[in-house]
């Protein structure tokens, strides 16, 4: 049966690699659409349910979505909860056949949404988790060749020895460190690319990726590290920055998963970082989906053309705080005639 | 009242969405008389933005139809824009529409993708703008990537050009199909010719008739359509192999009676195009100049024609043949080509044609029985042959659902004349007044499906009863409604073996009875009677609804009263049964009674519209008629049998005889209980024998009293012949059976011979008879 999710989610003819980056407000998800012959794999990357920014009911959409099956697998970069919120609830109402995840083992302070992701993991065959590691090889997690549909892919990050590293801090040590050891992959299909940073700050870039990797970062579409913050360039709005990163990845396309400014706790995305975002990109092909509440679809077809738009029409169906009920049930009184009385006079 | 102050919350959600829309950017709105907006579609692809300008135009029976999108050359200046109304904005949109040449552009500039009707909703379905701008914008996107979502399998390429002939429609028959030949030359004629006078629209169908593609072999031998069952078209051509060479053939197509078109077989599934040059590269297949070679080849001799007909032949998505035509229309001022010209004079002239797509339609049994699939099995069915009885208003709806369905062969019997009274509730109309109603009925028929075979005969079923008899009779469904026409139908139909549905309405139209009989397996209409005689339980007796009126025709004869909403209810159950049986020949009922109303016996369920019920009543064991063709034995015992012998030895050189007292059984046997001589009075010659008639009736009687036995048949000797029934023995043996004081109509008779060796034989209303094994038992 056809829904709303599946109409607008699901690509409308065959091949094409689409990425949606969802409205989640202070958050992070990505969902994948990845060909796979005639069908589709389903992915999602991070999630996270964000009600005071009015971001996606992602449960009710994936719901909707994963009518018929289940999410093929769910890929966490990093274990904070503005990227792991709700997961408990969509594998238990959708399902989902594999996780992939840094590996970082958070302190306590961040144990409650790691708890949820354990759980997850928990019930979920040992063979389908894969911790993430940095590779050389194209298509290979956790030191396993394993092919996603028609795409290809890299991870760049955590190394395996910056999680090593990490493990054997102190918790205080390793949570400051959560944003070294989060996972970056790029995807590619028919020539083009989309590189997904999470929450990677500078040091992580500067220390393990730009210098192991440069030659393979290039990506035409940016997701935009850690919500648009300077962390990505640089330790503090005073700090120099650190630009070879984007020098190597030089995008067409950037997009900031935040909420509107003003209404980010962390003030995301930072004016500073978006300025030096805008060195490489147009003012035209940098998206901040909390501008205006909305989603970005990035359509890459099997000749390599690269489509991208925005979409304000899952906020409107499947946002926490649209007021409209969903259009059908709103006009399903059309055709069936109602009478609204007014005064008439009668009598001479 | 707009449609916008009727559903002003819907108009005002609407207005909303346009001014969300991020991959529209609106420049102009008006809330006059409709909502119209204009502005650019978005998109940014490849990091480059492109904008395409569209209006968007709200029908006034919006939200029930979508917003229209029209594709725009340029915006209009905000004043033109202003301008626009009701009444001239087609012109307006005319002036600035941009053809993409692409699937789901309209002539007028609109795309016709946005509706797409969900099945099994009950709900109206709405489209909201954001919906329709999100495809517009897909849609947009492929005329530059020439990637668009898929259509499903139904090619439609006609309905995408933006350029089509409003006039002529061409069915492309099985021999366009023809494997045989990569390219030939399909005649065409006009099967259904609509001019504007007449019927304010002009509209002219063609069919294809013949396709000659053999020309190397210089043989101008052709191929027909054999499928088609239109007989005057066969009538008309000169169907043989000189088809080609006739002289009958060159005036008809000097006339226009026939067309010729030329197709050829393409590699691909052709995209929208819009000039002749691009069809001839299409013929080449992608290869212009070897595109004209062919054209070349098979038109040469014909390219004086103002009008060139072409047709691509190509693979569709589901990897079958598809055939679409184009019209070449020579523009005003071209010459006609003469003598010999370059490659490139010869595209010049091509190009200097207009390009004009043809409604063109497989129109092969296959294709035209594919929306019955699943229901009706085409297959099955145009191997059946069903022969209606009675094609009245019931009957002639029966036939044409039967038609509809498939059913290869349908024969039509019917004596009466069809009559004004009739179309009321007729298949047939006015136009058919005075005609035969089996041949009304044809017609109509034949107009619904012309690949079965439907004969007609006017005739009394009652005067050519060995129609009955004819082994090209099938099914039969008699819907003839009269008691003494069906009594009759059903005494022959059993003796023939054959099986016939019979079917009325009663009590209006409001309940009807359908009955089968398979002779031997089903209750046959005699065997009812008893049944109903007996009241059991399995017979629903429908009373008659004495508050009707009774309308009587010129012979006093009743018409039952129904109108056609009974009657089509009504053919639809019958025609439903009887297309289930040729389907899969068996069925676990053969009595059905259909009512939209409660009667006394049969309690319609609360707040249930109709209902039906279903039984099965096997032949009555008392059933004469039944059993008369089902017996093949008689059990006499050897002391009876002795005994009639003594009785011919005892008068010696004279004939005797008397009658057999016995019992039917129900597994076709008849068991002799006793048998008379002849009677102290009888006649009894050398070659003549006349019971004492008193005598004889006092021997019955003694058996009959308590219906211990009954009369079953007579019995006499033969001096000086054999055993065979004379013609005097069949005389009165047949008005036995004939005669109504005679409790059975299947008599049986012995006969000895003069060497005391006996015949058995059964003997049946119409004077036929045949013979049965007489068992002696000990």
């Amino acid at each position: 049966m056809s829904n709303f999710a599946k109409d607008k989610l699901i690509p409308e003819y065959d091949g094409v690699f689409r990425i949606v980056f969802l409205y989640v407000g202070q958050g992070d998800a990505t969902l994948l659409l990845i060909p796979d012959g005639s069908e589709y794999k389903k992915v999602l990357i991070d999630c996270n349910l964000d009600k005071e920014a009015c971001g996606l009911d992602l449960i009710r959409m994936l719901k909707e979505l994963c009518e018929d099956d289940s999410l093929d697998l769910f890929i966490n970069t990093h274990p904070h909860l503005d990227h792991l919120k709700g997961i408990k609830d969509i594998y238990d109402s959708v399902g989902i056949e594999s996780i992939w995840h840094s590996g970082h083992k958070p302190s306590k302070k961040h144990q409650d949404s790691y708890d949820n992701l354990f759980k997850v993991i928990y019930n979920i065959s040992p063979h389908n988790v894969k911790v993430m590691k940095g590779s050389n090889d194209l298509n290979k997690v956790d030191d396993e060749e394993i092919k996603l549909g028609d795409i290809d892919y890299q991870i760049f990050a955590p190394a395996e020895y910056v999680s090593d590293e990490i493990d054997g801090e102190d918790p205080d040590k390793r949570y400051a460190r959560i944003h070294e050891q989060c996972s970056v992959i790029k995807f590619e299909y028919a020539g083009k690319s989309i590189l997904i940073t999470g929450d990677s700050d500078f040091k992580a870039w500067e220390n393990h990726i730009a210098c192991y990797h440069k030659e393979n970062l290039k990506a035409d579409v940016l997701s935009a590290s850690h919500h648009g913050s300077r962390s990505f360039f640089k330790e503090n709005e005073d700090s120099e920055e650190y630009i070879d990163s984007m020098e190597a990845i030089n995008p067409s396309y950037v997009i900031i998963s935040a909420p509107e400014q003003a209404k980010s706790k962390h003030d995301h995305p930072h004016d500073d970082a978006v300025e030096i975002y805008l060195r490489y990109v147009d003012n035209n092909n940098l998206f901040h989906l909390g501008k205006e509440k909305t989603s970005v679809f990035v359509d890459i077809d099997s000749h390599g053309n690269i489509d991208i738009y925005e979409d304000t029409t899952l906020y409107d169906e499947y946002s926490f705080c649209s007021k409209k009920k969903s259009k059908i049930e709103q006009f399903s009184n059309i055709g069936i005639t109602t009478t609204t009385l007014d005064q008439k006079p009668f009598g001479k | 009242m707009y449609w916008y102050e009727k559903h002003n919350e819907w108009y005002e959600y609407q207005k909303e969405c346009i001014s969300r829309s991020k991959c529209y950017l609106e420049s102009n709105q008006r809330t006059d008389f409709t909502l119209l907006s204009q502005g650019n579609i978005k998109l940014n692809l490849n990091g480059t933005s492109i904008l395409f300008p569209i209006l968007i135009y709200f029908p006034s029976v919006a939200p029930y139809v979508p917003p229209k999108i029209f594709i725009l050359n340029e915006l209009f200046p905000k004043d033109e824009f202003d301008a626009l109304s009701a009444e001239n904005i087609k012109d307006e949109l005319n002036k600035r529409k941009k053809l993409y040449y692409f699937r789901h552009q309209m002539p007028d500039g609109s795309l016709c993708f946005i509706e797409s009707e969900r099945l099994y909703k009950e709900s109206v379905d709405v489209y909201s703008i954001d919906e329709v701008l999100s495809r517009v914008r897909l849609w947009l996107k492929g005329t530059v990537t020439g990637i668009f979502p898929s259509d499903g399998n139904e090619v439609e390429l006609f309905a995408h050009f933006p350029h089509r002939d409003e006039v002529t429609k061409i069915l492309a028959t099985e021999v366009c199909f023809n494997g045989n030949y990569s390219s030939g030359i399909v005649f065409i004629t006009p099967v259904v010719n609509l001019t504007k006078e007449q019927y304010g629209i002009e509209s002219v169908i063609y069919t294809s008739i013949a396709l000659w593609g053999d020309f190397d072999s210089k043989i101008l031998t052709c191929i027909y359509d054999k499928t088609l069952n239109i007989s005057y078209l066969k009538d008309k051509f000169d169907m043989t192999a000189g088809f080609i060479s006739s002289d009958k053939t060159y005036h008809q197509i000097e006339s226009n009676e026939l067309v010729l078109a030329f197709i050829w077989d393409i590699s691909e599934e052709p995209y929208v195009f819009k000039s002749p040059k691009e069809l001839i590269k299409l013929i080449g297949n992608g290869d212009e100049i070897y595109g004209l070679a062919r054209v070349i080849e098979i038109t040469e001799h014909y390219l004086k024609k103002d009008n060139l007909y072409f047709g691509l032949r190509f693979p569709n998505r589901r990897k079958e043949k598809e055939i679409q035509f184009f019209k070449l229309k020579r523009k005003e001022g071209v010459p006609v080509l003469f003598g010999k010209c370059s490659d490139e004079e010869l595209l010049n002239w091509f190009e200097q044609h207009e390009l004009i797509a043809i409604y063109t339609k497989e129109f092969t049994p296959r294709k035209y029985h594919l929306r019955n699939k699943g229901l009706a099995n085409r297959d099955i069915l145009s191997e059946k042959v069903v022969t209606i009885l009675g094609v009245g208003a019931l009957g002639s709806e029966v036939s044409d659902i039967l038609g509809k369905a498939g059913v290869g062969n349908l024969n039509l019997i019917d004596k009466e004349i069809l009559d004004i009274e009739n179309p009321v509730r007729h298949l047939s109309g006015i136009s058919c007044v005075g005609l035969p109603k089996s041949l009304a009925v044809n017609f109509d028929i034949r107009n619904h499906n012309s690949f079965i075979k439907i004969e007609s005969f006017p005739y009394d079923i009652t005067q050519r009863k060995r129609f009955l008899d004819n082994k090209d009779f099938g099914v039969g469904v008699s819907l003839i409604a009269d008691d003494q026409v069906e009594g009759y139908v059903n005494e022959i139909a059993i003796k023939e073996g054959k099986i016939i549905f019979y079917a009325r309405a009663l009590r209006g139209g409001k309940t009807a009875r359908l009955f089968r009989v398979i002779p031997g397996v089903d209750a046959c209409k005699a065997c009812l009677s008893i049944y109903h005689k007996e009241e059991h339980p399995s017979f629903i007796n429908i009373p008659e609804d004495k508050t009707l009126p009774t309308l009587l025709n010129e012979c006093n004869n009743p018409i039952r009263p129904a109108s056609a909403a009974e009657i089509k209810l009504i053919s639809g159950f019958v025609g439903r049964v009887i297309i289930d049986y040729l389907q899969s020949d068996s069925f676990q009922f053969n009595h059905w009674v259909l009512s939209t109303a409660s009667f006394d016996g049969f309690e319609l369920p609360k707040d249930t519209p109709l209902s039906s019920k279903a039984k099965f009543l096997p032949p009555h064991p008392k059933c004469k008629i039944c059993q008369g063709y089902t017996i093949n034995k008689v059990v006499i015992s050897k002391k009876k049998f002795e005994q009639m012998k003594q009785f011919i030895k005892k008068v010696g050189k004279v004939e005797t005889g008397g009658i057999i007292v016995g019992k039917y059984a129900q597994d076709g046997i008849i068991s002799i209980e006793a048998v008379s001589n002849a009677g102290p009075n009888a006649v009894q010659t050398a070659s003549k024998f006349e019971k004492d008639i008193k005598y004889c009736q006092s021997f019955l009687d003694e058996y009959q009293k308590d219906n211990i036995s009954e009369y079953l048949g007579e019995w006499h000797s033969h001096v000086f012949s054999g055993n065979q029934p004379s013609r005097q023995d069949i005389q009165s043996i047949t008005d036995i059976a004939l005669q109504s004081n005679y409790s059975t109509n299947i008599p049986i008779m012995i006969i000895f011979s003069k060497d005391l060796e006996p015949s058995c034989t059964i003997h049946y209303t119409d004077g036929t008879y045949r013979r049965l094994e007489l068992e002696v038992s000990d």
